[in-house]
């Protein structure tokens, strides 16, 4: 699946943003144009690939999100949207008279949550993050970033509850940006943060909630028991880290946002979705060639040798590389 | 297989400024008659009959062949049915017209006659064609477009001779987009004019006016040369230069001679059509000789001999000898009152390959040749690279020799 | 030769005389569409297209059941937001309906390609306003190149696939403006060889039955390749490189040069890239 940013504006300035670099660096008024769109459709399914993830910055802030939206549901495409889920009600209502009419096996939202004490928003955005659960609840699964180690889950799954969410959180861990600045979890802070989510295990439980571990987690930093019960509630866990592939508005092509900044590419430049994914692949090998893991364990790891466990996030590396 | 240019009349209807059957305005048969006619099909039975491998091709022409009706076709369809039964299906048809009187008459015959395509000229410049200066010039032009769409609906296709006269001389390119625009095939073959009535310093060229004039266009003509199949003679030099063909037309093949001759209204047979129009190499009449008698002719047998005798002599050593033989023997004798000589507008093939065809291409000629056919070909038996005579001439600054005024006016 | 379809204003009574012929009916209610086809059937016709002329967005319009066997030709000024087309796109995809879309229109380009990948066939109409002819190239280089299949973009479809070397891939029928497909008929029933001469009264005939045959009507003969009075008039368009899949078409006789010339030019080259690759293709495909 390949991640398509609509736009690069964001309403909203989140501490830990990885984004940040490509948006910062962008023209707002950088959006997709039909045209890409509909390259970007007929590249996919050339490459026999009916799956996409729109994203940005803020994807519903383009003028025709809507519309690209149900262009990409028209083409037969599973549409997923990361979205922070702030609209105005005049988009919520357009989007709502549109887009349920799909069933969640056709589109679903992943909305970026922040904890409102840890990461209060401006008035009112809070309200209108609510009026979007509210209307898309079942289309919905929550995320999270997590960018410091005190971090708190209880209002993920109080809105789990009220707005009859997924019953599944995505959990990021927030990654240093390559050549840049920004909040994130460090490396020796993993244990930290894999302790505390373990610690949210009986609400996980008790909700039937699913956690599902996005890239960066070092296997290594689990314990048996986590390992064990991390498997027995959400399933088998991936701990590499590969290419996410993120395509730009401009249709500039790159591995992921906190590598943006390495071996740009042009989507132009491939004949199909498993041509870049396969370039991007050699990148991140001919990294680890070099750093074979973020975490000093990772030279003589034997589940690193055997490909069971990333070593952390190439993203790390390239930050210990820059310090 | 003869070519025979058939000249069944000399009528037109229009007043082409380089044509060369205006000459015959003076002429008192305009139409072949019919006993004419019906003998020319009786020679043609006896010389097939006598070479069961020959054929012949009729090339009906003119004047306006057009002019002379549908009925008249059908004559000729019924001469041949009745003297050449064994031997008519050896014998095809062509026709180089105007076609500015095609109608729906036509039609059944032409397609009797199996004639599916067409040779004609069109003139996008004011002046050279139709009678009237530029209204007739219009009006003319007019005629031949309504013409061509119907010719065309009903399935026939049709190429162009231009002829390069001095005001297309500065229009090359705009000339050649408009022609290759004009006809759907792009089959246009441009040749240089040889005879004019009139205005001669308005209308006449030189050789080295009608290379350039081909040479400006020759670097678009082999960027688009897909786009373009039918140009010639560009085509016509790839064919033989980059693809090894020996298929040369009649002023290059050194084989007239043997493959050409033309007939008049009145019977006379000549050399060749232009032979006819300009009153040379005359060979007799159908009405008292056959066509293996003709064929014999001592004009024809002082061909033959033309053709040895430049290979060893002024065409000696000229890497061009083997796709130019020295040149229509009509040009020579018009120039120099003798056939022994080659064409004045040698420099028109020689210029052409040595000026533009090959810096433009990057091939050299006859190095390509031999690598194409890796020896087999005969013709190529020769050593590569040899300076010719000419082009030592040309090196010295001398000028190749063009027709500067129409010899027939002279003669006239 | 074909006998050429005629093109009528909807008529009932025009109609109804022209027996067993097919019909293409200009219609501008789409309400029409319907009774059109119907009126045709009746007189023991084809509709050979019903022609929808509406100033409404494609978007404002239902598509309603009844059309799925009907040809229709919608001539719309543009599409409206997609979001307001969606619903319509099973039908657009399934029923036999071309859009027609002013290409004068920026965003007219951009929804042409929307339709097309898709499934719906489009054909771009050139009018008085000149087209964005960069714009215009990327989706004429995306209706012979794009990537995935996808419905025709016309002209550009038909001129690649009509192309051959030494013809003129002439794409007036399309817009029923080629005297070969299509005659054009007031109420009267006055014939006339395209929809501008019917304007302008410009007839070849009173009647239809007195065109038995088109070749023996002088005035059709003439009007066949009209574009040949072009080399008539040294127009300059009979000098452009892209002539040969313009024929004037694009500019509107050259009104809209330089650009058009550029664009007729690129478009001729890519059509011939294409024609040669599909024939190494099959060539490549003979020798194994």
């Amino acid at each position: 699946m390949a991640n398509l940013l609509l736009t690069t504006r964001c309403i909203r300035a989140c501490p830990y943003c990885f984004a940040r670099s490509e948006m910062a660096g962008s023209d707002p008024s950088d959006i997709l144009s039909w045209e890409n769109l509909v390259y970007v459709a007929d590249f996919l399914v050339r490459s026999n690939d009916h799956h996409i993830a729109l994203l940005g910055g803020e994807p519903t802030l383009h003028p025709h999100f809507t519309d690209m939206t149900l262009y990409m549901l028209d083409r037969g495409f599973h549409v997923t949207v990361f979205t922070s889920g702030i609209l105005s009600e005049e988009k919520l209502a357009e989007l709502e008279s549109c887009l349920t009419g799909f069933p969640p096996e056709r589109i679903q939202f992943v909305c970026n949550l922040n904890n409102p004490d840890q990461t209060p928003a401006p008035e009112g955005e809070t309200e209108r993050v609510f009026r979007f659960l509210t209307a898309f609840g079942p289309w919905t699964t929550p995320g999270f970033n997590i960018y410091r180690t005190d971090f708190s889950l209880d209002f993920i799954f109080a809105y789990i509850t009220r707005f009859n969410l997924h019953r599944q959180v995505r959990l990021g861990l927030s990654s240093p940006i390559a050549h840049q600045e920004n909040l994130f979890i460090r490396k020796e802070e993993m244990k930290t943060v894999i302790d505390r989510l373990y610690g949210y295990r009986d609400r996980f439980e008790e909700l039937r909630v699913r956690p599902s571990l996005d890239c960066g987690f070092p296997l290594c930093y689990f314990t048996d028991e986590q390992l064990g019960w991390f498997y027995r509630l959400a399933g088998p866990m991936n701990f590499g880290c590969g290419p996410a592939i993120d395509i730009k508005p401009s249709m500039d092509v790159y591995s992921c946002f906190p590598l943006s900044n390495i071996n740009k590419r042009s989507l132009f430049e491939f004949n199909s979705i498993q041509d870049v994914l396969s370039f991007y692949l050699q990148l991140h090998e001919r990294i680890r060639q070099e750093s074979p893991g973020a975490f000093g364990q990772c030279v003589d790891c034997i589940f690193r040798k055997e490909g069971r466990c990333g070593g952390g996030g190439v993203c790390h590396d390239m930050e210990g590389a820059r310090q | 297989m003869k070519t025979i240019i058939f000249k069944a009349t000399d009528l037109c209807n229009s007043n082409c400024i380089y044509c060369h059957a205006v000459r015959k305005e003076d002429a008192s048969i305009k139409i072949m008659p019919l006993d004419v006619l019906e003998q020319f099909f009786i020679r043609a039975d006896e010389f097939l009959r006598k070479d069961p491998e020959e054929t012949l091709k009729i090339i009906w022409h003119g004047g306006e062949p057009l002019m002379l009706g549908p009925d008249y076709f059908y004559r000729a369809l019924e001469f041949k049915r009745r003297h050449c039964r064994e031997t008519g299906g050896r014998i095809s048809f062509d026709m180089q017209s105007n076609l500015t009187l095609f109608s729906r008459e036509y039609v059944d015959v032409l397609r009797e006659m199996n004639i599916q395509s067409f040779g004609t000229s069109f003139e996008l410049l004011p002046g050279i064609r139709g009678r009237g200066g530029k209204e007739g010039s219009d009006r003319y032009n007019r005629q031949f477009i309504e013409a061509l769409s119907l010719l065309e609906e009903e399935g026939f296709s049709w190429g162009i001779i231009y002829v390069v006269t001095k005001p297309a001389l500065k229009e090359h390119l705009l000339l050649f987009r408009a022609l290759t625009n004009f006809v759907p095939t792009a089959s246009v073959m441009f040749n240089p004019v040889t005879f004019y009535r009139e205005r001669p310093d308005e209308i006449a060229i030189t050789a080295e006016e009608f290379v350039d004039f081909l040479g400006a266009i020759f670097p678009e003509w082999w960027r688009h040369r897909d786009r373009y199949p039918g140009v010639d003679p560009f085509k016509s030099l790839v064919e033989n230069i980059m693809e090894g063909s020996d298929s040369l037309i009649c002023v290059d093949s050194g084989r007239c001679a043997d493959t050409h001759l033309s007939v008049t209204p009145d019977g006379t047979i000549w050399q060749c059509g232009r032979s006819s129009d300009w009153g040379l190499m005359r060979y007799g009449s159908i009405l008292d000789h056959s066509l293996p008698e003709i064929m014999n002719h001592p004009g024809k047998e002082l061909l033959r001999k033309r053709t040895a005798r430049l290979r060893e002599g002024e065409c000696g050593g000229c890497r061009f000898w083997d796709i130019c033989h020295g040149g229509c023997p009509l040009d020579a004798l018009a120039e120099n009152g003798s056939v022994m000589h080659k064409s004045p507008w040698c420099w028109a093939k020689k210029g052409l390959i040595e000026n533009y065809f090959e810096p433009v291409t990057g091939l050299r000629y006859p190095c390509v040749r031999s690598t194409l056919c890796a020896g087999r070909n005969r013709i190529c038996a020769k050593p590569a690279g040899a300076d010719t005579i000419q082009n030592n001439a040309r090196e010295k600054g001398e000028k190749t020799p063009g027709l500067k005024t129409s010899p027939f006016k002279e003669a006239l | 030769m074909r006998t050429p379809a005629l093109v009528c204003p909807f008529y009932p009574p025009l109609i109804l005389k022209l027996k067993e012929r097919d019909i293409a009916v200009r219609v501008n209610n789409p309400g029409d569409v319907s009774r059109a086809a119907e009126t045709v059937y009746s007189a023991g016709g084809v509709p050979s297209r019903i022609i929808l002329e509406t100033n409404e967005a494609l978007s404002a319009l239902s598509i309603p059941e009844d059309w799925a066997e009907i040809p229709v030709a919608l001539f719309v000024p543009g599409t409206g937001r997609y979001k307001d087309i969606s619903n319509k796109i099973q039908r657009l995809c399934d029923f036999k309906i071309h859009v027609y879309l002013p290409a004068g229109e920026a965003e007219n380009l951009a929804s042409a390609r929307i339709l097309a990948s898709l499934g719906i066939t489009c054909c771009l109409v050139f009018d008085e306003r000149a087209p964005d002819w960069a714009a215009l190239s990327d989706l004429m280089t995306y209706a012979i190149y794009g990537p995935a299949p996808h419905a025709p973009v016309e002209p550009f479809h038909y001129s690649a696939e009509q192309y051959r070397p030494g013809t003129y891939p002439d794409w007036g029928s399309l817009y029923f403006d080629d005297p070969r497909e299509y005659l054009h008929l007031d109420s009267s029933g006055r014939v006339a060889l395209s929809r501008k001469e019917l304007s302008s009264g410009s007839f070849i005939a009173e009647n239809i039955s007195m065109i038995r045959d088109p070749l023996e009507n002088e005035e059709y003969v003439k009007g066949l390749n009209a574009w040949r009075r072009l080399f008539l008039e040294e127009h300059p368009c009979i000098l452009c490189e892209g002539w040969k899949v313009c024929l004037g078409r694009f500019g509107l006789d050259g009104r809209h040069r330089p650009g058009c010339s550029r664009f007729a030019a690129d478009m001729l080259s890519e059509i011939e890239q294409s024609h040669q690759e599909r024939l190494d293709d099959y060539q490549r495909a003979d020798v194994r």
